[in-house]
């Protein structure tokens, strides 16, 4: 079910309306409620998927209790040696979790690492079997071919489920934090499963920590209205980035990609920005959508972008775009192997590694490797200087000097050409797009700007998101005065006025 | 909970009246200035001269025969070749005309034209699409009434609905009467008895097509067996057609043995019913280019020579 669909805007007040009228005496009976909500949901793409979800999330339920058992077990033993041995030596959960190396080998299949091993062998064997086999297959035949061989493989004719991506990390970190001792277990099934299928963010993010999402599904919930109308000012707002920026720059870059060889200097470079502008109008409309549906049923989500594309440099790019899988590799992958408190060579090999999984992470082709291996190259030359983390805050000018704006530019530019590799099919096309922007005659024969109302729409987009650059969004810092109201409007309208409906716009996130 | 309930409803219902105001004045502003227009299409006149055609159809009684479907019939079907076989006959073929279209413009026109014949082009790929271009190509110029509203939710598009809105304003303000559409534009002309003539001469090549398929929405084939059943009950004998369209066009359509035999059911049954595929009768015909202006449509020398292939063919088959 997407968003912006007809059979949404007809599932959302049915699901909001027995939510709050209906099933609000009960708290397990509202979270079991919106469990089937969000299995309705997500069924509706393709019900079969529902059972990995399922399997998904009661191996990790079942993992997270049996790690609790352990640990209460192992508290056990250690409170009778500690009478053995006497007090003062530390001992219990955060011995074991703090202590003991990520890399030890030794001692996989004991106590509570074995449930971490089930955990992460279950769902990252899912993303791997269902995303990446035919990459892997197609990836070793032709390394085969290359060495002169006739390779005999075939791939199977695999769907990738749905967010499986999304939902595999959120479960993940759930059995990770039990792990490490920095969240209880839940014994509650209901309350569980409804945090790894929360349908509005279920299939697109953002991927929520159990540590943020699990508690909410434990408190009372009562509805606020400032809280339900925050939600619905995220949703417009959503949907004008979708509808209007999105897709409108979805239909003039679609056939510039296709049609690279041919196409002007001028023209690719205006395919890229405005892939730029597709790509962060598609993903931050759904995960403002999300958040402010999670609003409606008085949940607060992390925030997923704030601005990206005022970034003064690429780390400062990094700190503000899908904020939510950035923390999670941040804190999953790159402080495990680390982080930047080792040497400067494994520092710079963290990099590599977690840009490199990060590009992996959003699809089985070469050309997302590409683009996180451009990405860390980006970032190393900054990190290595030491000013990865110089621009930490927006500053409070209205407007941008000229040396940020040199900035801005510069790191919005990088940010363009690696979306190149992004978009391309193949790392041969994106190549070839690079070189055909300098190598094809700058002006086309006839050139055609895109429409005037995609230009004047980019324009108040760019305005709008700098006045709320300090915040995720301007539509919250609207003063609660009565002009707010034709401000509403006046969204409204250019979405049903400027917005793509007659071409099925999917989400791009979607096939991650 | 109340308060923000009552607050979404007002919001809702003020949108609801507020919009239309919005498209009718800023709307036909932009329309004027020809920006900002994404979601508003309001085609007055256009490349089928639908104005001067719904014009004449308003005034036109007693016709032989009547000619509908896509711009293939409007440029394809000359009613003056008709005029020299002594038959007075109408095309209210449109763009991309739809069997949906279709039934609104009968329930219009029947009574009043009371023809003897239709030649209905059935183009397949009008029955598989909602009908968008063809209900801006009518409702641009003709007044909004129950069959136009029926149209609109029928295809439910923001585009429909804003074509409605500037067409009712331009109604309510009487401004459909200060426009006077050109007999001649570019290279087509409107030709009295609803012909289009395109006098482009030259093979545009441009289009690149590939192979397809075609599936027929279940609607578009309920409205085309209804009008059937209006045309048989008003005593009408019908000639349903493929006209010539390149061999090139041809051969890109895969499922051609699905397209004749849904057509050719209707052979079998009591209505009086006759189909003609002529891209199988005459195949040398879609080879010369020389006939056509692009891959789908007839120029004038096309239609002259198919339009008299066809009322051959029509006299024959119904021993006129």
């Amino acid at each position: 079910m997407l968003f912006n669909s007809i059979s949404f805007l007809i599932f959302l007040p049915i699901v909001f309306g027995l939510y709050w009228f209906v099933f609000q005496k009960n708290l397990k009976l509202q979270n079991a409620f919106l469990l089937l909500a969000s299995y309705v949901f997500y069924g509706w793409w393709d019900w079969r998927f529902l059972g990995l979800i399922i399997a998904s999330s009661a191996v990790d339920y079942w993992c997270g209790l049996k790690m609790s058992t352990v640990d209460s077990q192992q508290s056990t033993e250690n409170s009778a040696n500690s009478t053995i041995e006497g007090p003062g030596k530390e001992t219990g959960n955060k011995n074991l979790t703090k202590k003991q190396p990520w890399s030890m080998v030794s001692g996989l299949w004991t106590g509570k690492r074995l449930y971490l091993t089930i955990s992460l062998t279950f769902n990252l064997g899912l993303l791997a079997f269902f995303k990446y086999f035919n990459f892997f297959i197609d990836s070793a035949a032709d390394f085969i071919s290359l060495l002169g061989f006739q390779p005999h493989i075939s791939t199977l004719n695999l769907i990738l489920p749905v967010g499986i991506s999304f939902y595999t990390f959120q479960t993940l970190s759930y059995s990770i934090d039990v792990y490490k001792g920095k969240l209880k277990p839940t014994k509650d099934p209901i309350a569980f499963f409804t945090f790894v299928a929360f349908f509005p963010q279920l299939v697109a993010g953002p991927i929520e920590r159990a540590s943020n999402l699990l508690p909410q599904f434990f408190k009372k919930r009562e509805f606020e209205y400032q809280q339900g109308s925050d939600g619905m000012k995220l949703i417009l707002w959503g949907l004008f980035k979708k509808m209007v920026i999105a897709d409108n720059c979805a239909l003039v870059v679609n056939p510039i990609f296709e049609n690279y060889q041919t196409a002007s200097g001028l023209e690719l470079i205006m395919g890229a920005i405005l892939f730029a502008f597709q790509i962060y109008g598609d993903f931050s409309g759904y995960s403002d959508i999300a958040i402010g549906v999670a609003k409606l049923f008085g949940f607060d989500l992390m925030t997923n972008f704030r601005t990206p594309y005022f970034s003064r440099d690429i780390a400062e790019f990094w700190r503000r775009w899908h904020i939510s899988l950035s923390t999670w590799f941040r804190d999953y992958v790159y402080i495990p192997l680390g982080g930047s408190r080792v040497t400067k060579v494994k520092a710079i090999r963290n990099i590599f590694i977690v840009f490199l999984v990060s590009g992996f992470w959003h699809g089985a082709n070469w050309t997302f490797i590409a683009w996180g291996g451009i990405h860390a190259a980006l970032f190393i030359p900054i990190f290595l200087i030491g000013k990865n983390r110089v621009h930490l805050n927006e500053g409070d000018h209205m407007i941008p000097s000229f040396k940020e704006l040199i900035q801005m530019i510069s790191t919005f530019t990088l940010v363009s050409v690696a979306w190149v590799f992004f978009r391309a099919n193949s790392i041969g096309d994106a190549l070839g797009y690079l070189i055909r922007t300098f190598s094809n005659p700058l002006f086309p024969n006839s050139f055609n700007w895109f429409g005037y109302h995609l230009r004047v729409a980019l324009v108040i987009f760019l305005v709008l998101e700098w006045i709320g650059r300090k915040r995720s969004n301007w539509i919250e810092i609207i003063p609660l005065k009565w002009y707010r109201y034709p401000v509403y409007f006046l969204v409204a309208f250019s979405i049903m006025y400027w917005g793509v409906f007659t071409q099925k716009m999917d989400f791009i996130y979607f096939q991650f | 909970m109340k308060k923000f309930l009552v607050k979404i409803f007002f919001f809702c219902l003020i949108s609801v009246i507020v919009y239309p105001i919005f498209i009718g004045s800023l709307g036909s502003y932009w329309l004027t200035q020809r920006r900002l227009t994404k979601n508003l299409i309001f085609n007055q006149g256009g490349n089928s001269f639908m104005w001067s055609k719904l014009h004449e159809a308003d005034t036109t009684k007693d016709i032989d025969v009547l000619i509908l479907g896509s711009s293939i019939a409007l440029r394809g079907i000359d009613t003056r070749i008709f005029k020299e076989y002594g038959l007075k006959a109408f095309n209210l073929g449109s763009n991309y005309q739809t069997p949906l279209q279709t039934e609104y413009l009968l329930n219009k026109y029947l009574n009043q034209f009371s023809p003897k014949y239709v030649i209905w082009e059935v183009t397949p790929i009008t029955f598989q699409n909602r009908g968008l271009e063809s209900f801006i190509d009518i409702f641009s110029n003709s007044n909004i009434d129950k069959g136009a509203l029926k149209q609109s939710v029928f295809i439910s598009d923001i585009i429909a609905w804003n074509t409605l809105i500037i067409s009712l304003k331009r109604q309510i303000f009487d401004e459909f009467d200060n426009y006077n559409e050109r007999e001649i534009k570019g290279s087509t002309k409107y030709v009295q008895g609803g012909f289009v003539e395109s006098n482009n001469l030259d093979f545009d090549d441009r289009d690149k097509l590939d192979l397809y398929s075609i599936d027929f929405l279940e609607y578009q084939k309920l409205a085309f067996e209804k009008n059937l059943n209006l045309l048989n009950q008003s005593n009408v004998k019908i000639l349903l057609v493929q006209s010539p369209t390149t061999y090139e066009y041809n051969k890109c359509i895969t499922n051609w043995n699905y397209i004749n035999s849904y057509f050719e059911s209707f052979e079998e049954n009591e209505l009086i019913v006759d189909y003609r595929n002529y891209n199988e009768i005459i195949p040398n015909f879609g080879k010369d280019t020389s006939y056509f202006t692009d891959k789908m449509h007839l120029n004038r020398i096309g239609a002259k020579k198919y339009t008299k292939f066809l009322i051959d063919d029509f006299i024959e088959t119904f021993s006129y």
